[in-house]
């Protein structure tokens, strides 16, 4: 019944909108921008008294809305955060509304139905959340949304970690727990009021969104409850507007290039001269040498003629020079086509959208594709409220030639200058060709989205707001990894023919229900508001996940093709798991206005989980926070156009990355079996009194602005976890080796600012800065076993230590190369020095920096002159170090792989070579055990770098111009558009953000064609 | 809304029910016998595979050409410091790994639903299995941790015992408890009748067996006798030559009494290369006179000239045949161990006729009538090392009888002996106990090996 009553509303929402489209109404378009000229997307524009004539911006702050048919139009103008503006209609056909910052946002009224129900006007006084300049993210050409958002607010640290199509890290103010990893530390992802997976925000479609906020403090993520422990990532569709359909379409093309160089290896002659001097017989440099040639044939008559015979070969290897950086990477294009409509009447609004991107990788047979889709329509519900219904949905694949195994990108540091594509066999890899290196293996992983959000918003009395959401959200995530069995690895296993090549296949479903009803009741009493308000949510998990492996498929890319008579640890195997979790929520708040200046707000919300046992179920999250609104006391005095202080403290359970195997004891069948009996295995050894950690929150900050050109945020805050979660070493007549346990408070703190500033404002010139920096450190508050956590049996050096950081990489000083005997040697702490291969002690080790940079920040340009708009995007990172891999730098053994340019000057080879980088390459790895186990002084490198992350320059075709088009098209725009396009480090090796060799952030440079009609 | 809120308020004990999700796939209790057998049969299939360590630091191989290609070997056939600290941490871990199991298992028995008497009576088996696994490796890491048996070192440092799943940080327990402890849990696995069951699963022979050795061990020759003589009727059907080719293969073997059921492959650390050798070979000691039925499978010709690689497992390796069954406890092994405490409590002629019944079925020279004493010990042992060379026992006998461990380099010249008194036989306590157990301080350690905290 329900269903035909949606049905018919639907079906009248649709009639509606054709027979408005029919009668041609009085339009009035425009554009909303704030004080520095920035689009400002989503401002509700709509007519006093008469809210159904109303509408909001798109993503570059225009609008169209239709108009009733009266005198004495007041138009009104609101954006969250802005004053509001009232513009009376006098017939203009166009008009530009700047809005100006309003510290108070009382007024911010809302026309269409809202989804995020928990994003409350009153959390924002005195929580911190950053608004993301959707713009200049929709800017950037790439693939990956969340790889996208690094550097849009100070705080939210993403950082890439491999291949195109990887999923990056992304953290909010660092990491808030001893565990590494995205379970412990990923911050909730919350799109239109429903939960959905990083997985799901990452194959979003950027063009689809209107607004992103970033909720970083206990105030603004309290209402979320225990889930939003590591902060939250509110994501808000973009909705229908009011007014004639505008269809806009928006096209992107471009090249995609190989990006930096990290290490520059050698070319051929280089290359020949180092395996002479080192001397290994599988290389020809050294084989074909005279000296090898006298050795092998002492007193040969022929010696003369073998010697030019050697001569001869090299001087045929020395024809060929192949940069393998070139020859392997690749240039390949990136496009996107965005096709969208939106539109509606006073009742009913809608948007659609369906968009298709593509980028190529560095590496042939790694490029990540992907369609989107998304609908979603608006409905007034008489004069009461909204209904909102979207459905959203996605496919994307990525694929990728490196394997845990074996990965082509490295081939770049390992085939030499001397060989080629059709050199036959390698000297770098023996018994291969070059064929036989690629066509190795071959994984494709395809990711399919389905999401839909129904949300009602009344008020079915005056300061009374009843809203409700409710969403499902679901990834299925499939990877085939294929070996086919012409693959060096399969032909060198052993196997029998019949068993090679290696097949695995795996599905997983995540699926995320949740739902959010909220009651929030308002009231002005004179200088007094209140705000009153309950919720109940629920949020559901379901992991499902169904793996296949087997062996004897051949060349046969397919599960189809596993051979499945195969016995033995060749028999094919599947594994599944089903995990399931749910969490119920109850919560309550209350906020205080007093005379538009100070504000207080705290909220409580219980959360039971069913992670954890009975008696340990329900957790709470609760957060109290302050606002004051220093303006109000000078309104009309310029030179300080805003200042506004705020602070907040609130405490919240987590349970990130818990699970219930660890809290009881859980055993779960293996796909091996004992005989004719299946193993039924202990998961884990579970800790029977395992708490949720604890985070405590403490922020303050401060808003100033002058002269309405330069503003200013600060913010400061401290996160302390306690109870924080560790998997610790435990005795091993425990049997295991490590247990889950409580064992310590830790505590992350810093300081973010954001400047912005207009630099220029002229009639048709305007120049905007904005400058931000965040600052993160951590420290050990307490163990609760003790000062030191060691969290290997080996380890000299504790990873946890009361009061110091426990980023910070350790590791001996180095004197450098001895050159006496080719070794490095090291300080120790009394100033002695030992060999490479001596003992060292615990305080032998100092601090060589931080891991995690503290430092990462953004600038960010935007210059406008007449219809021309030019932006431009850095982000920067410093203070870190990272260890560097020197995996090219070769010795006796490895001579037959291409090593780093300048190696042969910089290695020691024999007695009395002084000032050396790289030790003696005639020795066993036993004697440099210090080298190899920690890093020193020498091996690391800082990790700083400044990257030009966005690039655009952009023309607005001006009206004029499409008027001559017989206004079939309202807006258009042009521009190049370019990201990634350089970075500036001091890192010698290829990348300082993921630290491998392979995986760097490729530039990618379109033009960008945008047309609405 | 105020009833909306006390609705809710009431609501929410019945919330906090809707949140006993059952996990498909993982359980949280053993409730019927079978799940009892299951999680009984992960902790078979946990049983440690040392093996080829063990063998390689006893006396049954010597170096080949290609001993220097694996480091940890050849540190492990030197008895280096640093090979045996990293041996003695897996071996801690992975017995404790099986002891764990059968302490969750154990102390679950008495949760598991019986529906009839079969089922009572299948409990009872899992239960003393599992008693007499825990048993096994009790002795096992007794053998390995602690001094070799004598009545001046009960009171020395055994081995921690460990009764319950739960964290603790056990200090270790005196020989003299260790020993009455794998004593106690040996009678009550002997209690139960368990026969007829798969040759995998420790069945009331095994605990026999393992009855057996235990007394060598402790030097209670009556009670070995009591406990393997009968094990011994008839057994020379059980060493025919059919039988005896069949423990090499994935086929059924009457000679078996526990044999682990294996999927993985198993022993190819031996092996450097198929096509080109082993790292190690059959010492010179180990000789197989034509018509030893144990020759043609000991012995096997690799690809190495002129080197005597070991067969077995190693074999089946080279031929690609799988291993199903790793033969374990055998009942050859029950022979020796009555036939040395015949030896060893003055009854010779018991023992020799019991040797020849054995000599005779392996297709050997029977023993002198007459021997005794030493020379007859010796006798028996030299079989038993013939019989078991490469699977581990001779490592534990060469500590029990306090004989010394001659290595030799690759040229064959002796490179070092490890003395009778030498430290070394007594692995170090890993780190992972001394670094995280307050309970294992210095005095602990055993004598010889470093106790290096970091504070």
């Amino acid at each position: 019944m329900k269903l035909v009553h949606f049905a018919v509303s639907f079906l009248a929402a649709f009639l509606a909108i054709s027979v408005s489209a029919q009668n041609t109404q009085r339009v009035l378009a425009g554009r909303v921008v704030d004080v520095w000229d920035e689009p400002l997307a989503g401002a509700n524009v709509f007519v006093r008294g008469d809210t159904g004539f109303g509408t909001s911006t798109d993503g570059n702050g225009y609008f169209s809305i239709e108009l009733p048919q009266r005198q004495d139009i007041l138009i009104e103008v609101s954006f969250l955060g802005m004053k509001s503006q009232t513009i009376a209609y006098t017939g203009q056909k166009e008009i530009t509304v700047i809005m100006e910052e309003d510290s108070n946002m009382m007024d911010g009224a809302v026309v269409t139905g809202k989804q995020n129900i928990n994003d409350l006007d009153i959390r924002s006084k005195s929580g911190v959340i950053t608004v993301v300049d959707v713009k200049r993210l929709q800017d950037k050409p790439m693939v990956d949304m969340s790889v996208a958002l690094q550097g849009t607010a100070p705080g939210l640290v993403v950082t890439n970690r491999g291949d195109l199509g990887t999923k990056p890290e992304i953290r909010i103010r660092g990491n808030s727990s001893f565990r590494e990893g995205d379970a412990a530390n990923e911050p909730l992802f919350v799109l239109d009021g429903q939960v959905i997976s990083s997985d799901a925000f990452m194959t979003l479609n950027p063009l689809d969104i209107a607004d992103i906020k970033v909720l970083k403090d206990a105030v603004a993520c309290a209402l979320y409850g225990t889930k939003a422990s590591n902060g939250v990532i509110e994501i808000t569709s973009v909705r229908g507007t009011t007014g004639e359909a505008l269809v806009t379409y928006n096209f992107n093309a471009g090249v995609t290039t190989r990006g930096r160089r990290g290490v520059l290896m050698m070319d051929t002659d280089e290359k020949l001269e180092l395996e002479r001097r080192l001397r290994n017989p599988s290389t020809p440099g050294y084989i074909y040498s005279e000296e090898y040639i006298r050795e092998q044939n002492p007193g040969a008559a022929n010696i003369d003629e073998l010697i030019a015979e050697g001569q001869a070969k090299l001087n045929e290897l020395r024809k060929t020079n192949t940069d393998w950086f070139k020859e392997l990477l690749r240039n390949d294009f990136y496009q996107r086509h965005n096709l969208s409509v939106r539109g509606g009447n006073s009742k009913t609004s809608y948007y659609a959208s369906a968009n298709y991107s593509y980028q190529g990788g560095q590496i042939p047979g790694n490029d990540v594709s992907r369609f989107t889709g998304r609908i979603s329509l608006d409905q007034a519900i008489g004069n009461i409220g909204y209904v909102s219904l979207s459905v959203n949905g996605g496919y994307s694949k990525a694929d990728s030639p490196n394997s845990s195994e074996f990965s082509p990108t490295s081939l770049i540091y390992e085939l030499n200058p001397y060989e080629s594509k059709t050199s036959g066999e390698l000297w770098s890899y023996p018994n291969r060709t070059y064929d036989d290196l690629f066509y190795q293996y071959e994984k494709v992983s395809t990711e399919k989205r389905f999401g839909t959000t129904a949300s009602i918003n009344l008020t079915p009395l005056k300061g009374l707001d009843v809203d409700a959401v409710v969403g499902l959200d679901m990834v299925l995530s499939e990877s085939q990894d294929f070996t086919p069995s012409t693959a060096y690895s399969e032909q060198q296993s052993g196997a029998d023919e019949i068993e090679r090549g290696r097949l695995s296949k795996a599905k997983n479903v995540n699926t995320n229900v949740s739902y959010n009803i909220r009651v929030t009741w308002n009231r002005t009493f004179g200088k007094h508001d209140v705000t009153l308000g309950a919720n109940t949510d629920y949020y559901m998990d379901d992991i499902d996940n169904m793996s296949i492996t087997g062996y004897g498929v051949g060349l046969l890319n397919s599960a189809a093709a596993i051979n499945q008579s195969i016995e033995g640890n060749r028999k094919v195997s599947t594994s599944n798991l089903k995990e399931k979790t749910a969490q119920i929520g109850i919560g309550a708040l209350a906020g205080y206005t007093f005379d538009g200046t100070y504000d207080l707000f705290g909220t409580y919300k219980a959360d039971a989980s069913s992670i954890l046992p009975k008696d340990k179920r329900w957790n709470a999250a609760w957060a109290v926070g302050a606002g004051w609104n220093v303006k109000s006391y000078f309104k009309d005095w310029n030179p300080i156009s805003a200042l506004r202080f705020k602070a907040s403290y609130g405490r919240t359970a987590s349970l990130a990355g818990v699970s219930p195997s660890l809290a009881v004891a859980t055993f779960q069948y293996l796909d091996d079996s004992y005989g004719d009996r299946r193993l039924l295995e202990l998961m884990a050894l579970y800790n029977d009194s395992l708490k949720p950690e604890q985070t405590i929150s403490t922020e303050a900050g401060v808003s100033i602005g002058f002269w309405n050109r330069l503003s200013m945020d600060i913010g400061w805050y401290n996160r302390v976890t306690e109870d924080a979660l560790l998997d610790v070493p435990v005795p091993s007549s425990n049997g295991f080796t490590s247990m889950r346990r409580n064992i310590g408070v830790l505590s992350n703190s810093g300081i973010e600012a954001a400047l912005s500033a207009t630099l220029l404002d002229m009639d048709e010139t305007r120049l905007n800065l904005r400058f931000s920096i965040a600052y993160n450190r951590n420290k050990v508050l307490d163990l609760y076993d003790g000062d030191r956590l060691y969290t290997s049996e080996y380890s000299l050096v504790p990873d946890f230590e009361v009061g110091k950081a426990y980023d910070i990489i350790y590791g001996p000083i180095s004197n450098g190369i001895d050159p006496m005997t080719g070794f490095p040697t090291f300080r120790k702490a009394d100033g002695s020095e030992i060999p490479a291969s001596g003992k060292l002690e615990r305080e032998d080790m100092v601090a060589l920096g931080h891991g995690v940079p503290p430092y990462s920040g953004t600038i960010n340009l935007s210059f406008t002159y007449r219809n021309f708009e030019f932006d431009a995007d850095f982000y920067y990172v410093f203070g870190g170090i990272k260890a560097y891999a020197f995996s090219y730098v070769r010795d006796v053994d490895d001579a037959n792989k291409n090593a780093v340019r300048g190696q042969v000057e910089n290695m020691w080879f024999k007695k009395g070579d002084q000032d050396k980088i790289y030790n003696s390459p005639y020795t066993e790895t036993a004697s440099l055990e210090n080298l190899t186990l920690y890093p020193n002084s020498r091996t690391v490198g800082s990790s700083d770098y400044l990257r030009l992350s966005m690039l655009s320059v952009r023309y607005r075709f001006p009206q004029r111009l499409l008027q001559k088009t017989g206004n079939f098209f309202k807006y258009g725009n042009i521009a190049f558009q370019a990201s990634n396009l350089f970075t500036l480090t001091r890192y010698k090796e290829s990348d300082p953000e993921s630290g491998s060799l392979v995986g760097a952030q490729q530039p990618v440079y379109t033009v960008s064609l945008s047309l609405s009609f | 809304m105020r009833k909306n809120i006390i609705f809710l308020l009431c609501m929410l004990p019945a919330l906090n029910s809707c949140l006993d999700i059952k996990l498909e796939n993982q359980f949280t209790e053993i409730t019927t016998v079978d799940m009892a057998r299951e999680l009984l049969a992960a902790a078979y299939n946990s049983l440690p595979r040392y093996q080829v360590e063990f063998a390689v630091m006893s006396d049954d191989f010597k170096p080949t050409n290609f001993s220097s290609a694996s480091a940890e070997l050849e540190n492990l056939y030197n008895w280096q410091d640093n090979a045996i600290t990293n041996l003695s941490s897996l071996l801690w871990t992975d017995y404790y790994m099986t002891v764990a199991y059968l302490n969750t298992l154990l102390t679950r028995l008495d949760e598991v639903v019986t529906e009839g008497g079969e089922d009572i009576a299948e409990l009872e088996k899992v239960r003393s299995e599992a008693l007499a696994l825990k048993a096994y490796c009790y002795f096992d890491l007794l053998r390995i941790y602690a001094p070799r048996y004598a009545e001046e070192n009960l009171d020395k440092d055994g081995i921690i015992l460990k009764d319950r799943l739960e964290l603790d940080f056990l200090p270790r327990s005196s020989m003299r408890d260790c020993i009455s402890e794998i004593d106690a849990l040996l009678t009550s696995a002997a209690s139960v009748e368990n026969t007829g069951n798969a040759v995998y699963y420790f069945g009331s022979d095994a605990v026999a067996a393992l009855r057996a050795e235990f007394e060598l061990y402790r030097g209670n020759y009556g009670a070995v006798v009591s406990a393997g003589l009968p094990l011994l009727s008839g057994a020379e059907d059980r060493w025919a030559t059919a039988e005896y080719d069949n423990l090499w293969t994935a086929n059924e073997s009457r000679e078996r009494i526990f044999a682990p059921y294996i999927f993985d492959s198993f022993y190819i650390d031996l092996n450097y290369d198929r096509e080109r050798g082993d790292y190690f070979c059959l010492s010179d000691e180990v000789i197989y006179e034509d018509g030893d039925v144990r020759k043609g499978w000991c012995e096997y010709q690799g690809p190495q000239e002129g080197v005597r690689c070991f067969g077995k497992y190693n074999r089946m390796y080279y031929e690609n045949t799988e291993v199903r069954y790793i033969n374990t406890l055998r009942y050859s092994g029950v022979c020796f161990a009555v036939a040395e405490a015949y030896a060893r409590d003055n009854q010779p002629d018991e023992a020799v006729a019991l040797m020849n019944r054995y000599l005779e079925a392996r297709g050997c020279m029977p023993l002198e009538e007459g021997l005794s004493g030493d020379a007859l010990v010796e006798a028996i042992l030299g079989e038993k090392q013939k019989e078991f060379v490469g699977e581990g026992p001779r490592f534990f006998d060469l500590k029990r009888m306090g004989v010394p461990v001659v290595r030799y380099d690759r040229s064959g010249s002796q490179s070092a002996v490890i003395g009778v008194d030498d430290y070394r036989h007594l692995f170090p306590i890993p780190q992972s106990e001394y670094r995280y157990n307050e309970n294992i301080t210095a005095g602990h350690q055993n004598p010889g090996w470093s106790y290096e905290v970091v504070e």
